[in-house]
Protein backbone atom coordinates (compact mmCIF):
# COMPACT_ATOMS: atom_id res chain seq x y z
CA UNK A 1 0.00 0.00 0.00
CA UNK A 2 1.43 3.18 -0.56
CA UNK A 3 1.64 5.73 2.40
CA UNK A 4 -0.91 8.73 1.67
CA UNK A 5 1.09 10.95 3.90
CA UNK A 6 2.82 13.99 2.87
CA UNK A 7 5.10 15.29 5.96
CA UNK A 8 8.30 14.75 3.90
CA UNK A 9 8.88 16.15 0.59
CA UNK A 10 12.44 15.39 -0.41
CA UNK A 11 13.83 16.60 -3.50
CA UNK A 12 16.15 15.13 -5.47
CA UNK A 13 17.85 16.68 -8.55
CA UNK A 14 17.22 14.26 -12.19
CA UNK A 15 20.87 14.54 -12.66
CA UNK A 16 22.41 12.89 -9.50
CA UNK A 17 21.49 9.20 -9.95
CA UNK A 18 23.16 8.58 -6.78
CA UNK A 19 20.81 11.48 -5.21
CA UNK A 20 17.69 9.60 -6.73
CA UNK A 21 18.57 5.79 -5.61
CA UNK A 22 19.22 7.19 -1.97
CA UNK A 23 15.68 9.00 -2.48
CA UNK A 24 14.11 5.88 -3.09
CA UNK A 25 15.61 4.11 -0.41
CA UNK A 26 14.38 6.77 2.15
CA UNK A 27 11.63 7.30 4.08
CA UNK A 28 10.36 10.37 2.53
CA UNK A 29 6.29 10.24 1.92
CA UNK A 30 6.97 12.09 -1.02
CA UNK A 31 9.88 12.41 -3.67
CA UNK A 32 9.83 15.19 -5.73
CA UNK A 33 11.98 14.92 -9.27
CA UNK A 34 13.55 18.31 -9.70
CA UNK A 35 13.81 19.57 -13.55
CA UNK A 36 14.22 23.12 -12.73
CA UNK A 37 16.54 23.92 -9.55
CA UNK A 38 19.31 21.22 -9.62
CA UNK A 39 19.24 21.01 -13.23
CA UNK A 40 21.72 22.95 -15.60
CA UNK A 41 20.42 24.10 -18.65
CA UNK A 42 23.02 21.56 -20.45
CA UNK A 43 21.28 18.70 -18.35
CA UNK A 44 17.86 19.05 -18.87
CA UNK A 45 17.01 17.19 -21.76
CA UNK A 46 18.95 14.29 -20.30
CA UNK A 47 17.34 14.63 -17.33
CA UNK A 48 14.08 14.78 -18.57
CA UNK A 49 14.53 11.65 -20.56
CA UNK A 50 15.17 9.51 -17.29
CA UNK A 51 12.12 10.91 -15.51
CA UNK A 52 9.79 8.64 -16.35
CA UNK A 53 11.57 5.72 -15.16
CA UNK A 54 12.47 7.53 -11.92
CA UNK A 55 8.67 7.78 -11.00
CA UNK A 56 8.60 4.26 -11.62
CA UNK A 57 11.42 3.29 -9.25
CA UNK A 58 9.83 6.03 -6.50
CA UNK A 59 6.37 4.45 -7.20
CA UNK A 60 7.90 0.71 -6.69
CA UNK A 61 9.41 1.77 -3.21
CA UNK A 62 5.21 2.93 -2.27
CA UNK A 63 6.49 6.78 -1.94
CA UNK A 64 4.38 9.68 -3.99
CA UNK A 65 6.34 11.03 -6.69
CA UNK A 66 5.99 14.82 -7.66
CA UNK A 67 8.35 16.38 -10.58
CA UNK A 68 9.26 19.81 -10.07
CA UNK A 69 8.33 21.83 -13.35
CA UNK A 70 9.78 25.31 -14.45
CA UNK A 71 6.71 27.12 -15.89
CA UNK A 72 8.79 28.90 -18.69
CA UNK A 73 9.51 24.95 -19.77
CA UNK A 74 6.15 23.56 -19.01
CA UNK A 75 5.51 21.83 -22.41
CA UNK A 76 9.18 20.29 -22.43
CA UNK A 77 9.08 19.28 -18.96
CA UNK A 78 5.28 18.33 -18.67
CA UNK A 79 5.73 16.21 -21.91
CA UNK A 80 8.66 14.76 -19.84
CA UNK A 81 6.94 13.68 -16.70
CA UNK A 82 3.18 13.59 -17.00
CA UNK A 83 2.77 9.54 -17.00
CA UNK A 84 1.10 7.09 -14.82
CA UNK A 85 2.11 6.89 -11.06
CA UNK A 86 3.14 10.53 -10.90
CA UNK A 87 0.61 12.75 -7.88
CA UNK A 88 1.40 15.83 -9.13
CA UNK A 89 3.85 18.69 -10.16
CA UNK A 90 5.45 21.43 -8.04
CA UNK A 91 5.17 24.79 -9.97
CA UNK A 92 8.71 26.58 -9.26
CA UNK A 93 7.82 30.15 -9.11
CA UNK A 94 4.53 30.04 -9.63
CA UNK A 95 3.31 34.30 -10.28
CA UNK A 96 0.35 34.55 -12.22
CA UNK A 97 -3.29 32.79 -13.13
CA UNK A 98 -2.59 33.04 -16.46
CA UNK A 99 0.53 30.52 -15.94
CA UNK A 100 -1.62 27.97 -13.54
CA UNK A 101 -4.43 27.96 -16.18
CA UNK A 102 -1.76 26.98 -18.81
CA UNK A 103 -0.02 24.35 -16.84
CA UNK A 104 -3.18 23.03 -16.00
CA UNK A 105 -4.60 22.77 -19.36
CA UNK A 106 -1.47 21.16 -20.85
CA UNK A 107 -2.09 18.44 -17.99
CA UNK A 108 -5.30 17.40 -19.28
CA UNK A 109 -4.03 16.89 -22.75
CA UNK A 110 -1.49 14.32 -21.40
CA UNK A 111 -4.07 13.00 -18.91
CA UNK A 112 -5.97 11.97 -21.95
CA UNK A 113 -3.08 10.91 -23.93
CA UNK A 114 -1.43 8.92 -21.45
CA UNK A 115 -4.33 7.48 -19.79
CA UNK A 116 -4.62 9.39 -16.94
CA UNK A 117 -7.88 10.04 -15.15
CA UNK A 118 -9.01 13.64 -16.38
CA UNK A 119 -7.58 16.00 -13.53
CA UNK A 120 -5.64 13.70 -11.61
CA UNK A 121 -2.27 15.53 -11.53
CA UNK A 122 -2.13 17.89 -8.70
CA UNK A 123 -0.30 20.91 -8.24
CA UNK A 124 1.77 22.25 -5.72
CA UNK A 125 2.71 25.89 -5.93
CA UNK A 126 5.72 27.32 -4.84
CA UNK A 127 5.51 30.87 -4.44
CA UNK A 128 9.44 32.58 -4.65
CA UNK A 129 9.04 36.06 -5.85
CA UNK A 130 7.18 38.90 -4.78
CA UNK A 131 4.53 38.91 -7.70
CA UNK A 132 3.43 35.56 -6.74
CA UNK A 133 3.20 36.29 -2.88
CA UNK A 134 1.35 39.13 -3.80
CA UNK A 135 -0.75 37.66 -6.23
CA UNK A 136 -1.22 34.31 -4.32
CA UNK A 137 -4.92 33.92 -3.44
CA UNK A 138 -6.08 34.43 -7.24
CA UNK A 139 -2.85 32.24 -8.51
CA UNK A 140 -3.59 29.59 -5.96
CA UNK A 141 -7.31 29.02 -7.17
CA UNK A 142 -6.49 29.47 -10.93
CA UNK A 143 -6.45 25.67 -11.26
CA UNK A 144 -8.51 22.83 -8.69
CA UNK A 145 -5.69 20.68 -9.36
CA UNK A 146 -3.92 23.23 -6.82
CA UNK A 147 -3.28 20.95 -3.69
CA UNK A 148 -0.26 22.83 -1.61
CA UNK A 149 1.29 26.05 -1.32
CA UNK A 150 4.83 26.47 0.11
CA UNK A 151 7.19 29.80 -0.38
CA UNK A 152 10.06 27.29 -2.01
CA UNK A 153 13.41 29.18 -2.11
CA UNK A 154 11.80 33.04 -1.37
CA UNK A 155 14.31 33.88 1.17
CA UNK A 156 16.85 33.52 -2.17
CA UNK A 157 14.50 34.30 -5.33
CA UNK A 158 13.34 37.78 -3.12
CA UNK A 159 16.75 38.30 -2.00
CA UNK A 160 15.85 38.37 1.95
CA UNK A 161 18.30 39.46 3.60
CA UNK A 162 19.52 36.82 6.49
CA UNK A 163 21.89 39.04 7.96
CA UNK A 164 22.77 40.63 10.85
CA UNK A 165 20.14 39.06 12.81
CA UNK A 166 20.52 35.20 11.95
CA UNK A 167 16.41 35.89 10.98
CA UNK A 168 15.69 35.43 7.71
CA UNK A 169 14.22 38.94 7.53
CA UNK A 170 10.09 39.21 5.80
CA UNK A 171 10.11 35.08 5.95
CA UNK A 172 8.04 34.97 9.26
CA UNK A 173 5.82 37.71 7.47
CA UNK A 174 5.31 35.37 4.35
CA UNK A 175 4.71 32.46 5.92
CA UNK A 176 1.83 33.27 7.94
CA UNK A 177 0.19 35.21 5.21
CA UNK A 178 0.51 31.58 3.19
CA UNK A 179 -1.11 29.72 6.25
CA UNK A 180 -4.03 31.93 5.81
CA UNK A 181 -4.57 31.87 2.33
CA UNK A 182 -4.18 27.99 1.90
CA UNK A 183 -6.81 27.65 4.80
CA UNK A 184 -8.97 29.76 3.53
CA UNK A 185 -9.03 27.91 -0.36
CA UNK A 186 -8.57 24.78 1.84
CA UNK A 187 -5.18 23.28 0.11
CA UNK A 188 -1.98 22.39 2.40
CA UNK A 189 0.82 24.75 3.34
CA UNK A 190 4.11 23.36 3.38
CA UNK A 191 6.90 24.88 5.49
CA UNK A 192 9.32 25.05 8.41
CA UNK A 193 10.24 27.59 10.17
CA UNK A 194 14.13 27.48 9.01
CA UNK A 195 16.49 29.93 10.71
CA UNK A 196 19.82 31.38 8.12
CA UNK A 197 21.57 29.83 7.60
CA UNK A 198 20.00 26.32 9.08
CA UNK A 199 17.67 26.02 5.87
CA UNK A 200 17.94 23.45 2.83
CA UNK A 201 21.08 21.64 2.57
CA UNK A 202 22.49 23.47 5.35
CA UNK A 203 19.90 22.30 8.27
CA UNK A 204 20.89 19.41 10.05
CA UNK A 205 18.68 16.95 11.40
CA UNK A 206 18.67 18.32 14.90
CA UNK A 207 17.93 21.82 13.53
CA UNK A 208 15.18 20.70 11.04
CA UNK A 209 13.59 19.63 14.04
CA UNK A 210 13.69 23.05 15.61
CA UNK A 211 12.69 24.47 12.61
CA UNK A 212 9.88 21.64 11.70
CA UNK A 213 8.14 22.16 15.58
CA UNK A 214 7.74 26.10 15.05
CA UNK A 215 6.75 25.17 11.36
CA UNK A 216 3.98 22.97 12.78
CA UNK A 217 3.39 25.92 15.54
CA UNK A 218 2.46 28.42 13.04
CA UNK A 219 0.29 25.91 11.07
CA UNK A 220 2.49 24.06 8.38
CA UNK A 221 1.27 20.64 7.68
CA UNK A 222 4.67 19.16 6.01
CA UNK A 223 7.92 20.45 4.28
CA UNK A 224 9.66 20.07 1.31
CA UNK A 225 13.50 19.04 2.31
CA UNK A 226 17.08 18.56 0.47
CA UNK A 227 18.95 15.57 2.53
CA UNK A 228 17.71 12.90 3.35
CA UNK A 229 18.86 13.28 7.16
CA UNK A 230 15.81 15.70 7.18
CA UNK A 231 13.69 13.27 6.52
CA UNK A 232 12.82 11.62 10.13
CA UNK A 233 12.50 14.73 12.10
CA UNK A 234 9.93 16.09 9.72
CA UNK A 235 7.83 12.64 9.94
CA UNK A 236 8.02 12.67 13.38
CA UNK A 237 7.15 16.52 13.73
CA UNK A 238 4.97 16.81 10.84
CA UNK A 239 3.01 13.56 12.16
CA UNK B 1 -13.90 64.25 16.63
CA UNK B 2 -15.97 61.52 18.03
CA UNK B 3 -13.92 58.92 19.49
CA UNK B 4 -15.22 55.73 21.08
CA UNK B 5 -14.23 54.88 24.42
CA UNK B 6 -15.01 51.08 24.79
CA UNK B 7 -11.43 50.00 26.41
CA UNK B 8 -12.62 46.81 28.37
CA UNK B 9 -15.20 44.46 26.88
CA UNK B 10 -16.16 41.86 29.79
CA UNK B 11 -17.75 38.56 28.55
CA UNK B 12 -19.73 37.16 30.99
CA UNK B 13 -21.72 33.80 30.54
CA UNK B 14 -25.74 34.76 30.81
CA UNK B 15 -26.20 31.01 31.67
CA UNK B 16 -24.22 32.32 35.49
CA UNK B 17 -26.59 33.97 37.15
CA UNK B 18 -23.81 35.09 39.86
CA UNK B 19 -21.66 36.51 37.14
CA UNK B 20 -24.78 38.36 35.81
CA UNK B 21 -25.72 39.74 38.94
CA UNK B 22 -22.25 41.39 39.59
CA UNK B 23 -21.37 41.88 36.18
CA UNK B 24 -21.84 45.30 36.76
CA UNK B 25 -19.42 45.92 39.39
CA UNK B 26 -16.25 45.50 37.36
CA UNK B 27 -16.63 48.99 35.57
CA UNK B 28 -15.98 47.57 32.33
CA UNK B 29 -16.66 50.04 29.48
CA UNK B 30 -19.20 47.19 28.05
CA UNK B 31 -20.06 44.01 29.12
CA UNK B 32 -21.46 41.33 26.96
CA UNK B 33 -23.41 38.94 28.00
CA UNK B 34 -22.74 35.34 25.81
CA UNK B 35 -25.72 33.61 25.28
CA UNK B 36 -24.12 31.41 22.76
CA UNK B 37 -24.96 27.01 23.08
CA UNK B 38 -27.66 28.70 25.81
CA UNK B 39 -30.97 28.78 24.70
CA UNK B 40 -32.44 28.59 28.52
CA UNK B 41 -30.25 32.04 28.87
CA UNK B 42 -32.40 33.99 25.60
CA UNK B 43 -35.50 33.97 28.27
CA UNK B 44 -33.61 36.12 31.15
CA UNK B 45 -31.47 38.37 28.46
CA UNK B 46 -33.85 40.98 28.47
CA UNK B 47 -33.61 41.21 32.34
CA UNK B 48 -29.69 40.47 32.54
CA UNK B 49 -29.58 43.35 29.89
CA UNK B 50 -30.67 46.25 33.14
CA UNK B 51 -28.33 44.01 35.59
CA UNK B 52 -25.06 44.33 33.80
CA UNK B 53 -25.60 47.94 32.45
CA UNK B 54 -26.32 48.84 36.57
CA UNK B 55 -22.36 50.32 36.40
CA UNK B 56 -23.13 52.08 33.10
CA UNK B 57 -21.31 49.60 30.81
CA UNK B 58 -22.54 49.13 27.32
CA UNK B 59 -24.33 46.29 26.95
CA UNK B 60 -23.58 43.63 23.94
CA UNK B 61 -25.07 40.33 23.55
CA UNK B 62 -23.05 37.76 21.99
CA UNK B 63 -25.21 34.96 19.86
CA UNK B 64 -24.78 32.13 17.76
CA UNK B 65 -24.48 31.76 14.06
CA UNK B 66 -26.51 28.99 13.79
CA UNK B 67 -29.68 30.25 16.22
CA UNK B 68 -29.49 34.01 14.83
CA UNK B 69 -33.30 35.05 14.12
CA UNK B 70 -34.36 33.35 17.80
CA UNK B 71 -30.73 34.94 19.74
CA UNK B 72 -31.42 38.33 17.80
CA UNK B 73 -35.40 38.25 19.15
CA UNK B 74 -34.41 37.31 22.67
CA UNK B 75 -31.64 40.24 22.85
CA UNK B 76 -32.77 43.21 20.87
CA UNK B 77 -34.38 45.25 23.62
CA UNK B 78 -33.98 48.98 24.52
CA UNK B 79 -30.65 49.51 26.97
CA UNK B 80 -28.86 46.74 24.69
CA UNK B 81 -25.68 48.85 22.78
CA UNK B 82 -25.08 45.89 19.84
CA UNK B 83 -24.37 42.58 19.14
CA UNK B 84 -21.10 40.68 19.05
CA UNK B 85 -21.24 38.70 16.09
CA UNK B 86 -18.96 35.46 16.06
CA UNK B 87 -17.40 33.61 13.56
CA UNK B 88 -17.94 36.20 10.86
CA UNK B 89 -16.93 34.97 7.70
CA UNK B 90 -18.79 37.20 4.80
CA UNK B 91 -20.30 40.73 4.43
CA UNK B 92 -23.52 39.02 3.27
CA UNK B 93 -23.73 36.78 7.07
CA UNK B 94 -23.34 41.01 8.46
CA UNK B 95 -26.03 41.92 6.10
CA UNK B 96 -28.55 39.42 7.00
CA UNK B 97 -27.86 40.27 10.54
CA UNK B 98 -28.30 43.97 10.38
CA UNK B 99 -31.60 43.36 8.47
CA UNK B 100 -32.93 41.22 11.31
CA UNK B 101 -31.77 44.20 13.55
CA UNK B 102 -33.42 46.43 11.39
CA UNK B 103 -36.77 44.55 11.62
CA UNK B 104 -36.35 44.44 15.38
CA UNK B 105 -35.51 47.77 15.90
CA UNK B 106 -38.63 49.20 14.29
CA UNK B 107 -40.50 46.41 16.20
CA UNK B 108 -39.71 47.31 19.78
CA UNK B 109 -39.35 51.44 19.49
CA UNK B 110 -35.36 51.39 19.58
CA UNK B 111 -34.19 54.44 17.10
CA UNK B 112 -33.16 52.67 13.34
CA UNK B 113 -29.83 51.68 12.78
CA UNK B 114 -28.53 52.36 16.52
CA UNK B 115 -27.60 49.20 17.44
CA UNK B 116 -23.93 47.87 16.87
CA UNK B 117 -22.18 45.34 15.46
CA UNK B 118 -18.57 43.88 17.28
CA UNK B 119 -17.43 41.13 14.79
CA UNK B 120 -15.41 37.74 15.41
CA UNK B 121 -13.04 36.68 13.35
CA UNK B 122 -12.65 32.77 13.78
CA UNK B 123 -11.12 31.44 10.65
CA UNK B 124 -8.62 31.99 7.91
CA UNK B 125 -11.86 32.55 5.91
CA UNK B 126 -12.64 35.58 7.91
CA UNK B 127 -9.14 36.82 8.41
CA UNK B 128 -8.51 37.04 4.30
CA UNK B 129 -12.39 38.60 3.55
CA UNK B 130 -11.61 41.21 6.56
CA UNK B 131 -12.18 44.17 3.92
CA UNK B 132 -15.67 43.69 2.66
CA UNK B 133 -16.58 42.00 6.05
CA UNK B 134 -15.60 45.27 8.22
CA UNK B 135 -17.07 47.22 5.62
CA UNK B 136 -20.47 45.61 5.12
CA UNK B 137 -22.73 47.58 7.78
CA UNK B 138 -22.21 51.25 9.30
CA UNK B 139 -23.24 49.40 12.53
CA UNK B 140 -19.73 47.48 12.71
CA UNK B 141 -17.95 49.52 15.22
CA UNK B 142 -15.32 47.10 16.21
CA UNK B 143 -13.58 43.62 15.21
CA UNK B 144 -11.63 41.19 16.69
CA UNK B 145 -10.07 38.02 16.12
CA UNK B 146 -11.15 34.77 18.11
CA UNK B 147 -7.35 33.58 18.12
CA UNK B 148 -8.04 29.92 19.77
CA UNK B 149 -10.62 29.45 17.27
CA UNK B 150 -8.43 30.97 14.26
CA UNK B 151 -5.43 28.47 16.00
CA UNK B 152 -8.17 25.49 16.03
CA UNK B 153 -8.88 26.20 12.40
CA UNK B 154 -5.77 26.36 11.00
CA UNK B 155 -5.35 23.23 13.34
CA UNK B 156 -2.17 23.78 15.08
CA UNK B 157 -1.48 24.09 19.08
CA UNK B 158 0.68 27.36 19.19
CA UNK B 159 4.09 27.72 21.29
CA UNK B 160 3.90 30.53 24.24
CA UNK B 161 7.45 31.85 22.74
CA UNK B 162 6.53 31.93 19.06
CA UNK B 163 3.76 34.11 17.70
CA UNK B 164 1.48 32.81 14.90
CA UNK B 165 -0.60 35.44 14.59
CA UNK B 166 1.47 38.87 13.65
CA UNK B 167 0.36 38.61 9.90
CA UNK B 168 -3.21 38.27 10.85
CA UNK B 169 -3.38 40.74 13.90
CA UNK B 170 -1.52 43.16 11.99
CA UNK B 171 -4.19 42.65 8.78
CA UNK B 172 -6.97 43.09 11.19
CA UNK B 173 -5.50 46.51 12.75
CA UNK B 174 -4.80 47.74 9.23
CA UNK B 175 -8.39 46.97 7.36
CA UNK B 176 -10.34 48.15 10.70
CA UNK B 177 -8.49 51.14 10.82
CA UNK B 178 -8.91 51.71 7.58
CA UNK B 179 -12.64 50.89 7.81
CA UNK B 180 -12.96 53.23 10.83
CA UNK B 181 -13.68 50.19 12.95
CA UNK B 182 -12.03 49.60 15.87
CA UNK B 183 -9.38 47.07 16.38
CA UNK B 184 -9.83 45.12 19.59
CA UNK B 185 -7.66 42.36 20.72
CA UNK B 186 -4.95 41.35 23.68
CA UNK B 187 -1.14 41.22 22.96
CA UNK B 188 0.37 37.37 22.80
CA UNK B 189 0.43 34.88 23.89
CA UNK B 190 -2.61 35.84 25.87
CA UNK B 191 -4.60 36.42 23.48
CA UNK B 192 -4.66 33.00 21.98
CA UNK B 193 -4.39 31.70 25.66
CA UNK B 194 -6.15 33.93 27.96
CA UNK B 195 -5.65 33.76 31.59
CA UNK B 196 -5.72 35.23 34.80
CA UNK B 197 -2.03 37.59 35.21
CA UNK B 198 -0.94 40.09 38.15
CA UNK B 199 -2.34 43.63 37.49
CA UNK B 200 1.39 45.10 35.99
CA UNK B 201 1.49 42.25 33.78
CA UNK B 202 -1.61 42.34 32.23
CA UNK B 203 -0.99 46.58 32.12
CA UNK B 204 2.02 45.71 30.27
CA UNK B 205 0.13 43.29 27.54
CA UNK B 206 -2.68 46.04 27.43
CA UNK B 207 0.27 48.29 26.89
CA UNK B 208 1.68 45.98 23.88
CA UNK B 209 -2.06 45.28 22.35
CA UNK B 210 -2.59 48.92 22.06
CA UNK B 211 1.03 49.82 21.05
CA UNK B 212 -0.19 47.37 17.73
CA UNK B 213 -3.43 49.24 17.02
CA UNK B 214 -6.09 47.58 19.04
CA UNK B 215 -8.50 49.76 20.39
CA UNK B 216 -9.48 47.87 23.70
CA UNK B 217 -9.59 44.44 24.79
CA UNK B 218 -12.42 41.66 25.45
CA UNK B 219 -11.72 40.28 28.33
CA UNK B 220 -12.77 36.92 29.71
CA UNK B 221 -11.85 37.65 33.52
CA UNK B 222 -13.43 40.61 35.85
CA UNK B 223 -9.43 41.23 36.80
CA UNK B 224 -8.24 42.55 33.17
CA UNK B 225 -11.05 45.14 33.32
CA UNK B 226 -8.48 47.56 35.66
CA UNK B 227 -5.22 47.00 33.96
CA UNK B 228 -6.74 47.00 30.42
CA UNK B 229 -8.86 50.34 31.23
CA UNK B 230 -5.21 52.18 32.62
CA UNK B 231 -3.34 50.78 29.61
CA UNK B 232 -5.91 52.43 26.79
CA UNK B 233 -6.35 55.70 29.14
CA UNK B 234 -4.03 58.77 28.39
CA UNK B 235 -1.68 58.99 31.49
CA UNK B 236 -1.44 62.47 33.13
CA UNK B 237 2.26 62.69 32.48
CA UNK B 238 1.15 61.74 28.58
CA UNK B 239 -1.46 64.39 29.08
CA UNK B 240 0.65 66.51 30.24
CA UNK B 241 3.70 66.69 27.57
CA UNK B 242 0.91 66.63 24.98
CA UNK B 243 -0.56 69.87 26.67
CA UNK B 244 3.27 71.22 25.89
CA UNK B 245 3.66 69.89 22.47
CA UNK B 246 0.29 72.03 21.07
CA UNK B 247 1.79 75.45 23.26
CA UNK B 248 5.01 75.00 22.07
CA UNK B 249 4.24 74.08 18.54
CA UNK B 250 1.10 77.18 18.35
CA UNK B 251 3.84 79.16 19.46
CA UNK B 252 6.40 78.13 16.82
CA UNK B 253 3.41 78.61 14.02
CA UNK B 254 2.74 82.16 15.55
CA UNK B 255 6.67 83.00 14.80
CA UNK B 256 6.73 81.26 11.32
CA UNK B 257 8.32 77.99 11.93
CA UNK B 258 6.73 74.24 11.77
CA UNK B 259 9.04 72.61 12.80
CA UNK B 260 9.80 73.50 16.80
CA UNK B 261 12.16 72.09 19.58
CA UNK B 262 10.94 70.86 22.91
CA UNK B 263 12.93 68.78 25.67
CA UNK B 264 15.44 67.50 22.48
CA UNK B 265 12.31 66.32 20.64
CA UNK B 266 11.46 67.94 17.21
CA UNK B 267 7.39 68.96 17.47
CA UNK B 268 6.52 69.25 13.73
CA UNK B 269 2.99 69.08 12.04
CA UNK B 270 2.22 64.87 13.05
CA UNK B 271 3.56 65.27 16.39
CA UNK B 272 0.89 68.14 17.08
CA UNK B 273 -2.16 66.10 15.29
CA UNK B 274 -0.96 63.23 17.37
CA UNK B 275 -1.40 65.55 20.27
CA UNK B 276 -4.72 66.31 19.57
CA UNK B 277 -5.76 63.23 19.57
CA UNK B 278 -4.18 62.09 23.01
CA UNK B 279 -5.62 65.08 24.31
CA UNK B 280 -9.18 63.93 22.70
CA UNK B 281 -9.15 60.16 24.03
CA UNK B 282 -8.25 61.83 27.42
CA UNK B 283 -10.92 64.05 27.44
CA UNK B 284 -13.35 61.24 25.77
CA UNK B 285 -12.34 58.50 28.82
CA UNK B 286 -12.58 61.19 31.76
CA UNK B 287 -15.92 61.81 30.51
CA UNK B 288 -16.84 57.94 29.99
CA UNK B 289 -14.88 57.51 34.06
CA UNK B 290 -17.28 59.88 34.61
CA UNK B 291 -20.71 58.42 33.32
CA UNK B 292 -19.98 55.42 34.89
CA UNK B 293 -19.44 57.11 38.13
CA UNK B 294 -22.48 58.60 38.25
CA UNK B 295 -24.44 55.46 37.53
CA UNK B 296 -22.50 53.47 39.92
CA UNK B 297 -23.82 56.85 42.50
CA UNK B 298 -27.59 55.95 41.36
CA UNK B 299 -27.49 51.82 41.79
Amino acid sequence: MSNKQQRSWLVVSMSNADALAQAVQSGADVVVLDLVEFVRDNQKPAAREKIRAAIDSVCAAGKQVFAQIDPQNHEADLSACAWPGLSGVVVSRAEVASQIEKICKYLFLWEKERGLSAGSTGMVLALETARGNQDAYEVATASKRVCALTLGRADLAMDLRPEPSGEIHLMPYLMERLVIIARAIGVTPLGAWWRAPDRGLLATAENTLHAATRGRAVGFKGSLCLRADQIEPLNKIYA
Amino acid sequence: MSLLVRRSNLMVSAGDAGAVASSWRHNADAVTLDITGNASARESVKASIATAAKGGAEIFVRVSKASLQADLEASVWPGLCGIMLPCVESAAEVSLAAEIMAALEKQRGIAAGSLQFILMLESARGVWDIRPIVKANPRVTQAALDERALAADLGFTPLPELDPFDYARGRLAVEATAAKVAAVGMAYPLSVQPRELPHAELHELATKAKNLGMKGVICPYSSWVAPVNAAFTPTPELVEWNRRVREAFAVGVAAGTAAVPLDGKMIDVPVDEWAIVVLAMAEACAARDAQKRAALALA
